[in-house]
């Protein structure tokens, strides 16, 4: 009996399965597939990243270097997470449909999230004259709603939120998330709650709402956006945008901390914004940082963030599993969404 | 490149000329009302005017106005600053619209932006519902079409897209700009076997935001109908190449454009630069322009001025523009003949051509209605352009303001859910605070249903609006509470509220009739005894002081003391039927006893001072008693002390033959009491002098013989002691008299025996001394009606189980006594309520100066009677009962006790020491 215990332990230690390449954790009609499980321990120790963005920004290129800082991104057979392809890109395709997942050694959790707000998931959509839901009246009320309804589960369950995107301070990004913390249901471990809108005011009494560290990715940042009036200024952006949230927008992680690039840190801009700039894979010979030095920089960091607990009771990767099925699950049911659609123009 | 940038540089190129001044650290002037600013540029020549708007798409805009917005961001949170600079841009963009033959769309990526749907198909909302309003503002511009006021524009214009090649990958660009270094030939034959990836990109574009406009309803067959339409025929979008954008503007120029117009070069020197503010007074000002796509967006309307054909030269200047249009637009056609280059102006100027040309005709399908388009004079169009600017941007007029109204409506959607989220969940906090509430409560009570009703308001409610729905919350419920609900909350003087809803009462002078009349209760009953302790009664709480320390134990008395001797305390007795309260104010009355009027004798002062005013002619001495010493006889009393400390249990107390003439002396000067002026509260040391309480707080009552007390069986007539807790304490004191021939009562009253055994042990001079039994005891009774006895001024008194007492009365006599002590019970604290004393059968007088102190310095102290008054002297042989007041009230109010709840310490409130004195019998009484 007493010898029987480490063995299970050291059981716990491997999965069942090794992951080889991402799996689904939301199909394209952004339905839960694929089961998870055996790929997940026992444990709690573990780390979930995900990444969001526009359409077309490098989500899945910086997921993948996420996973592994040494894959050559030009050669997108190598990525973990596929980048858009060359003719993808010519056709203004997006790359990634729903929430692909892939689960590290190291117990490093990557979500890579298909694109908010995307004109290509819209017209596929409209071309494959699926039928939406009546709730939401018309397409692009639709994407409106998904986005915010994928954006709303990663909030929930991941540790940190990395809002990528090409362009400098993108308010609709800023919009998107803070619609998302208003709309957030207020207690998604309950699954009662997201019918019990009207009345039962005792559903949503959870105490302590989450919310992630949500930290913003400048990526193909031109190489004059390197120096510190330029990027105070977009770090002014984020503070201001974001000081009425609750959103952890400020957990210390940034291009200020960074020690790769001294003349941006901490004490020549002052914030504490979590921003990050990378510079373009292409052109960085005149920036001031190598991609591969921001990168390394940012994936130190984001590793090394301090996790906050998900729920009030600590998760395994198991349970974290099942915590997310049933937020999506709610997520999906939640009525406000309706309202929110209700009131588009 | 920085925001701002793309849509100015696009503008550029087509002027060739550097006009927008910009930089990300410094934006560009705009409207701090709406953050919105546009540039205009007239070109004359080329009969173009473009105009360049910037709002908070624009980074350097968004960084400016966020700083701008500080306050209201940290209010109200970024969706509702967001969404009134979206307002703003929606506002402004409808008048571009209404005024533009053409508007360019910036991003600053490859990517369609589809959050401009829902902007799109809010401002066609708004176009049709401002139609009417717009035809009444136009139909004052002179020299307007008939068409261009009914229609409220120009045209349906056309919207060009433009996108940024910056991000994409090297494959794509590279080949382009590869073909660009080619020589013409080979670029020629290249494309057109090959498209370029670009132009692949633009193609995908074009179908992709066409299928997503068409579905949306953005555009539909008829263009009349729809906010733009897009040309059936032509590009419409356009992939702006990077090293394009960073060609000098001189350079870009070459070509055929550059050719055609160098006949020109004059008038373009002419070129008129235009920048409009929202408070700019030149006329010719216009804005107008459109945004661009997230971070960076512009938008260029172009359009065409004839100058007035009045004008012999300007004639000719028509026919040479008219010449210059044909040249141009035979120049273009031949370029894109030969595809000659992918180059903006040439995708730019083949719409401006068209529009100065034939005019657009984007309807689709057989079944299209009448196309109208107009190409208006440059003074008209700046005219209307001037009102229609005021129209969307200015200050709203009357009827404007529903179509504003519904503009915020359709564009804040996040603000307006917040508001129907709070708006829904309102109620049920309303509700929440509501359930089972009382017919009437104190303001705690409130307090805590109102915060119960805002934790079920927030978890409900959502997003920026919550803040203004708390307040309406706590309004709401403030109603509720102050509407009939409110508790009349008076406290007792026990600390206990009174439970009846508001209410006056009967001799209120408080003048609100609606209010019930009626007296405070607070529903609390406890259980007190009656003045000798010998009879039990329930008490009301009570609200007024006269009530708690006198009326109620008037009553008791009636069927219990009220036979019994007793000894009054001085009270006030009016000599006019018009008596009235003095005023008191207690900070005056602190200097009156300072400084005090000469009224006031020296010795009563210094026995003020020294804490212990009232034992003129008599030095009580104990342990640490010697600094309240105050008579002549200090020296002979100090010497005493020192013997004292071996002399364990026993008081040593000296009288002097200077007794008397200190007692005559104070006599003297007490001063008369007023008799028109009462004291309003109770009276206490810093009471002001010669005012008295109409009715005593104190009693003192005789319950009989000192028979009645047995050491052996304890108190046994009173009900509610603890068990082994009745019992007195013996206090042996000796009496010293100095000079025995002047106490001739003493000496003779004084049993033979006694003497003589005293003077056989002490024969030293003329001393005399003599030892009495005096027996004490410190009663407390706590709010269950239980009585104890203290032992020491720590802890209880407890009787062996065979009433053996062990305890004297030394250390209860000696020392400050707490004024409050938890019961035995522990559940109650108990409050000094009575000093039992039973006398010696001796010639002396015990006698009492009691002074209560309900709190901390600087409280006051409570006595019994004014402080230049004799302690009061108690009969010989006698039972004795001091009954103390059962509140304090105080100037500033009650003193209550303590809060069990937190320690405090035994000097919080006090019966001080030297209560308790001897003084001989006088004879003569």
């Amino acid at each position: 009996q007493i010898a029987s215990k480490p063995l299970m332990m050291e059981a716990s230690l491997t999965p069942e399965r090794i992951m080889k390449g991402p799996a689904r954790l939301l199909d394209e009609s952004l339905s839960l597939c694929d089961d998870l499980s055996p790929y997940l321990l026992d444990q709690s120790n573990f780390l979930v990243v995900a990444m969001m963005g526009m359409q077309g920004v490098g989500k899945s290129a910086l997921a993948s270097l996420f996973v592994d800082p040494s894959v050559d991104v030009h050669k997108i057979r190598s990525c973990i997470f596929r980048p858009e392809s060359l003719e993808q890109i010519i056709s203004g395709l997006h790359g990634t449909n729903g929430i692909d997942i892939y689960i590290t050694n190291e117990r490093l959790i990557v979500l890579d999230c298909q694109p908010l707000l995307s004109p290509s998931i819209m017209d596929r959509l409209i071309t494959q004259e699926k039928k939406f839901t009546s709730d939401y009246n018309s397409t692009e009320n639709l994407m409106e709603v998904e986005s915010l309804q994928v954006l709303t589960l990663v909030m929930s369950i991941a540790h940190v939120v990395v809002m990528v995107q090409d362009s400098a301070a993108d308010p609709n990004l800023i919009r998107l998330l803070q619609t998302c913390e208003m709309m957030k249901p207020s207690s998604s471990s309950t699954p009662s709650c997201s019918s019990s809108s009207s009345s039962a005011p005792s559903a949503s009494e959870d105490t302590q709402q989450y919310f992630p560290h949500v930290v913003f990715v400048h990526n193909r940042a031109p190489s004059h956006h390197f120096t510190p009036a330029t990027l105070k200024k977009l770090q002014g952006v984020y503070q201001e945008a974001f000081s009425g949230s609750c959103l952890e927008s400020e957990s210390r992680v940034g291009i200020c901390n960074s020690l790769t690039y001294t003349p941006l840190a901490q004490t020549s801009c002052g914030s504490l914004v979590n921003l990050f700039l990378l510079p373009d894979f292409h052109k960085q010979h005149n920036s001031p940082v190598t991609f591969t030095e921001a990168l390394g920089e940012m994936r130190r960091q984001m590793l090394s963030v301090r996790r906050l607990p998900l729920t009030h009771l600590t998760l395994t990767e198991k349970s974290w599993y099942q915590y997310v099925c049933r937020t999506w699950e709610s997520v999906r049911k939640w009525s406000l969404f309706v309202e929110y659609s209700r009131l588009l123009p | 490149m920085d925001s701002g940038g793309c849509k100015a540089t696009a503008l550029e190129l087509m002027v060739g000329r550097k006009i927008f001044q910009r930089n990300m650290i410094q934006p560009l002037s705009i409207d701090f009302d709406t953050m919105i600013g546009v540039e205009g540029y007239y070109n004359p020549v080329r009969r173009t005017i473009y105009l360049h708007l910037t709002g908070a798409y624009d980074t350097s805009t968004l960084i400016s106005s966020l700083e701008a917005m500080h306050q209201q961001l940290q209010d109200k949170g970024f969706l509702m600053a967001w969404s009134s600079l979206k307002l703003g841009y929606a506002r402004s963009l409808l008048v571009l619209f209404s005024v533009s033959h053409l508007l360019l769309l910036c991003h600053p990526t490859h990517v369609f932006d589809i959050s401009y749907i829902h902007l799109f198909r809010t401002l066609d909302a708004i176009r049709s519902k401002a139609q009417n309003c717009l035809a009444e503002v136009l139909r004052q511009v002179p020299g307007i079409s008939k068409d261009w006021v009914s229609f409220g524009r120009l045209c349906s214009p056309r919207v060009l897209f433009i996108f940024s090649s910056r991000l994409l990958p090297i494959q794509i660009t590279s080949h382009d700009n590869a073909s660009v270094q080619r020589t013409t030939v080979n670029r020629t034959s290249r494309n057109s076997t090959v498209p370029s990836p670009l132009r692949n990109l633009e193609l995908a574009l074009e179908d992709q935001i066409y299928r997503l406009l068409r579905k949306s309803r953005v555009i539909t067959n008829i263009s009349a109908n729809s906010l733009f339409a897009l040309p059936n025929n032509q590009a419409y979008v356009y992939i702006m190449e990077e090293n394009q954008e960073e060609i000098p503007a001189s350079s870009l120029i070459n070509n055929t454009l550059h050719k055609l117009c160098s006949s020109q070069d004059g008038i373009i020197s002419d070129l008129s630069q235009l920048t409009l503010g929202s408070s700019n007074k030149s006329i010719n000002t216009e804005g107008g322009s459109i945004r661009g796509g997230r971070g960076m967006g512009s938008v260029l309307s172009s359009r065409t001025g004839w100058e007035s054909p009045a004008s012999q030269s300007i004639l000719s200047d028509t026919s040479s523009a008219d010449a210059l249009s044909a040249s141009i637009l035979a120049g273009v056609a031949t370029e894109r003949k030969r595809n000659l280059e992918h180059s903006f102006n040439v995708f730019l100027q083949q719409h401006i051509d068209q529009a100065l040309g034939k005019g657009f005709d984007d309807n689709v399908g057989r079944h299209s209605g009448p196309i109208f388009f107009q190409v208006p004079r440059a003074g008209v169009w700046f005219d209307a352009v001037n009102r229609v600017y005021k129209f969307f941007m200015g200050e709203p007029s009357e009827k404007d303001t529903k179509i504003l109204g519904s503009l915020q409506n359709l564009v804040e959607t996040e603000v307006r859910f917040s508001d129907a989220r709070c708006a829904k969940a309102l109620p049920l906090a309303i509700s929440a605070y509501k359930d089972g509430l009382p017919p009437h409560y104190t303001q705690m009570h409130h307090q805590e249903k109102l915060d119960l009703a805002l934790n079920v308001l927030s978890a409900q409610a959502r997003g920026p609006m919550y803040e203004d729905y708390v307040t309406q919350l706590e309004e709401a419920c403030e109603r509720i509470w102050q509407d009939g609900r409110m508790g009349c909350e008076t406290l007792s003087l026990t600390g206990n509220t009174c439970k009846h809803p508001r209410h006056r009462t009967p001799n209120d002078p408080d003048d609100d009739s609606s209010l019930p009349v009626m007296t405070h209760n607070s529903g609390v009953v406890y259980i007190s005894f009656c003045n000798c302790g010998r009879r039990q009664g329930q008490r009301e709480d009570s609200f007024s002081v006269k009530t708690a320390n006198h009326t109620f134990y008037q009553q008791l008395a009636e069927s219990c003391c009220s036979r019994l001797e007793s000894l009054h305390f001085p009270t006030f007795k009016p000599s006019v039927t018009n008596a009235k309260a003095a005023k008191v104010d207690g900070s005056e009355d602190n200097e009156m006893e300072i400084e005090g009027p000469s009224a006031v004798s020296r010795d009563s002062r210094e026995q003020i001072d020294s804490g212990t005013p009232h034992s003129p002619g008599l030095s009580l001495v104990g342990t640490g008693l010697s600094g309240s010493m105050n008579n002549a006889t200090g020296t002979v009393a100090t010497r005493m002390t020192g013997e004292q400390s071996h002399m364990g249990s026993q008081v040593v107390i000296t009288l002097t033959k200077d007794d008397t003439k200190a007692i005559t002396k104070d006599r003297g000067i007490i001063r008369q009491a007023s008799t028109t002026e009462y004291l309003p509260g109770m009276l206490h040391t810093a009471s002001p002098p010669g005012l008295l309480p109409r009715w005593s707080s104190w009693s003192l009552c005789c319950l009989g013989p000192s028979s009645l007390y047995s050491h052996n069986a304890g108190i046994c007539e009173q009900p509610g002691f603890l068990p082994g807790t009745n019992f007195l304490l013996p206090w042996d004191v000796t009496i010293k008299i100095e000079d025995r021939d002047k106490w001739p009562a003493i000496a003779d009253t004084l049993g033979k025996k006694a003497l003589l055994l005293k003077n056989k042990k002490n024969r030293v001079g003329d001393i005399h001394e003599f030892s009495v039994k005096i027996f004490l005891g410190v009663e407390y009774e706590c709010v269950r009606g239980h009585r104890f006895m203290m032992a020491t001024p720590d802890r209880h008194l407890k009787a062996s189980p065979s009433g053996l007492v062990k305890d004297n009365a030394t250390k209860i006599a000696n020392a400050d006594m707490p004024l409050y002590f938890p019961c035995p019970c522990s559940r109650g604290g108990g409050q000094l309520m009575r000093l039992h004393v039973v006398t010696p059968k001796a010639p002396v007088n015990v006698t009492l100066s009691p002074q209560v102190q309900p709190g901390p310095d600087p409280c006051p102290r409570y006595i019994p009677q004014p402080c230049s008054s004799l302690p009061v002297k108690l009969s010989a042989s006698a039972y004795w009962v001091l009954r103390l007041p059962y509140v304090y009230v105080g100037d500033q109010g009650p003193h209550y006790p303590p809060d069990p709840r937190h320690q405090t310490p035994p000097s919080f409130a006090r019966l001080h020491k030297g209560c308790y004195g001897i003084s001989q019998v006088t004879l003569d009484r």
